[in-house]
């Protein structure tokens, strides 16, 4: 009975260690895609103790990371024998070490796929095969895995849903307070100028005749203007169906009225407000359309 | 030891009361009539959108595209013989011009059919129907691809309240 107290005993001690003491994390958590994120590698909490076993013996080796999960880098992790030298983690503190990147960047997929399958890495020697003999085993430590809490959009502009067909309902939401452009801040007016491509040549407009010779101002046309939002100063909504919404709209290359064709180009966007033209070309902001036969 | 002696003895008062357990019997009684349910007329409540590739399968409430001041609400009617009208001032068109209407399975409806003179329409059954349910839900869910390369994109759900007739 002394031998099931003292395993009880001991269960309850370990609990807070086993949520407390993660070898791999990320930080800020929750995370954004597109935005800077810090992995950490703590290999004071690693199973294997191997490699801190080896950066004890030899504490001038670096620590790269060895990553495949959601997918390998864009620039690669080298090889085994020889990592790439941009895969090599800062050393934060004693058997800490960091490596920061943009998720969207470093891996080359979207959001949805980052956050799904999380990242799996692991910390390593320049050389994985190096004092292999002397420590038997590889210089690295186990396969880690990071849960990945996913941030929602609160960039300047929010578009919902993350993938969408022509025929869906499409949210553009904005946020006037992040609002880059001096030209642009502290709108109480806002619109959004839209133009639908049905290939790379052909473009409608919404509200333009489309013969180029006359100018246009999307901050004259009612249906372009985005709402506000209750009780978010700042902030303005815009709901449309993109295939019903530029039915009728004449082409810039004949005038011929938009009848609902797919759009392969999807429908490029930009903020204005009444009167105002870019001192250069306006931004060519793109909303993709998932093309579904 | 107080601890242990505490701690066998609550297991065989549990294990005494789950032995004590009666068995079920009865009757389960009819199904319900789920189509018989569905009669009626039905107005809508909401209209929401969700996200499904967003990190937090996001939903959100679209319900001012169809339902705002002054206007009167879609409504569905579902008759007895088979038919079905509906009523729509506002809003994207989803449930035809009305024609005729049935359940996949009538016994078991996963997806409610629509039968218009060009077209039929086929949605998600929110939930089972029972006649004396006030609420029901359509739902329209969206993919592309097929198989392996099957994308879920978003779910439309359309939420009804029963009219009184």
């Amino acid at each position: 009975m002394n031998r099931l107290n003292s395993l009880l005993l001991a269960l309850c001690a370990c609990m807070p260690l086993a949520v407390l003491g993660q070898a791999a994390y990320v930080l800020p958590s929750p995370t954004a895609a597109e935005e800077l994120v810090t992995l950490y590698i703590d290999l004071t909490q690693c199973q294997d103790q191997r490699l801190s076993d080896m950066l004890d013996a030899y504490p001038e080796e670096d620590v790269y990371l060895w990553i495949w999960n959601p997918s390998a880098p864009v620039a690669g992790n080298g090889d085994w024998g020889d990592s790439d030298d941009h895969q090599v983690m800062t050393k934060v503190s004693e058997k800490l070490y960091s490596y920061s990147f943009v998720p969207t960047e470093y891996f080359g997929v979207d959001g949805p796929t980052f956050f799904s399958r999380g990242i799996s890495c692991l910390a390593k020697l320049d050389n994985g095969y190096s004092y292999e003999e002397e420590f038997g085993g590889e210089a690295k430590t186990e396969d880690l895995s990071v849960g990945i809490v996913p941030q929602l959009c609160n960039g300047r502009m929010c578009i919902f849903p993350e993938i969408r067909e022509g025929d869906d309902f499409v949210t553009f939401t904005y946020d006037n307070n992040q609002e880059t452009n001096p030209d642009l801040q502290n709108l109480s007016e806002v619109y959004l100028h839209l133009t639908a491509r049905t290939d790379a040549f052909t473009l409608y407009t919404y509200g333009d005749d489309g013969v180029a010779s006359t100018p246009f101002d999307a901050g004259a046309v009612p249906e372009l203007r985005m709402q506000p939002v209750d009780g978010q100063p700042g902030m303005f909504t815009f709901t449309f169906v993109p295939e019903d919404f530029f039915l009728g709209t004449p082409s810039n290359i004949d005038q011929t009225p938009y009848t609902g064709e797919l759009l392969e180009n999807g429908v490029r966007w930009y903020i204005t407000k009444p009167g105002y033209t870019f001192a250069g070309p306006p931004p060519a902001n793109s909303l993709g359309i998932l093309i579904c036969e | 030891m107080k601890l242990q002696h505490l701690l066998l003895s609550a297991l065989a008062l549990a294990l005494m009361v789950a032995g004590c357990k009666r068995d079920i019997t009865g009757e389960l009684g009819d199904p319900i009539d789920k189509r018989a349910g569905f009669l009626g007329k039905w107005e809508l409540a909401s209209f929401t959108q969700q996200d499904l590739n967003n990190p937090l399968k996001q939903t959100r409430d679209l319900s001012h595209l169809y339902i705002q001041d002054g206007v009167t609400p879609m409504s569905l009617t579902f008759n007895d013989d088979d038919s079905y009208q509906i009523v729509q001032e506002l809003g994207r068109v989803y449930f035809g011009q009305g024609g005729t209407w049935s359940f996949d399975d009538p016994s078991f409806p996963t997806f409610l059919q629509l039968m218009g003179e060009t077209d039929t329409l086929e949605y998600n059954l929110g939930r089972t129907v029972r006649p004396y349910d006030d609420q029901m839900a359509i739902e329209y869910r969206r993919s592309c691809g097929e198989g392996g390369a099957l994308l879920e994109t978003v779910i439309y759900t359309f939420t009804f309240n029963r009219m009184p007739q």
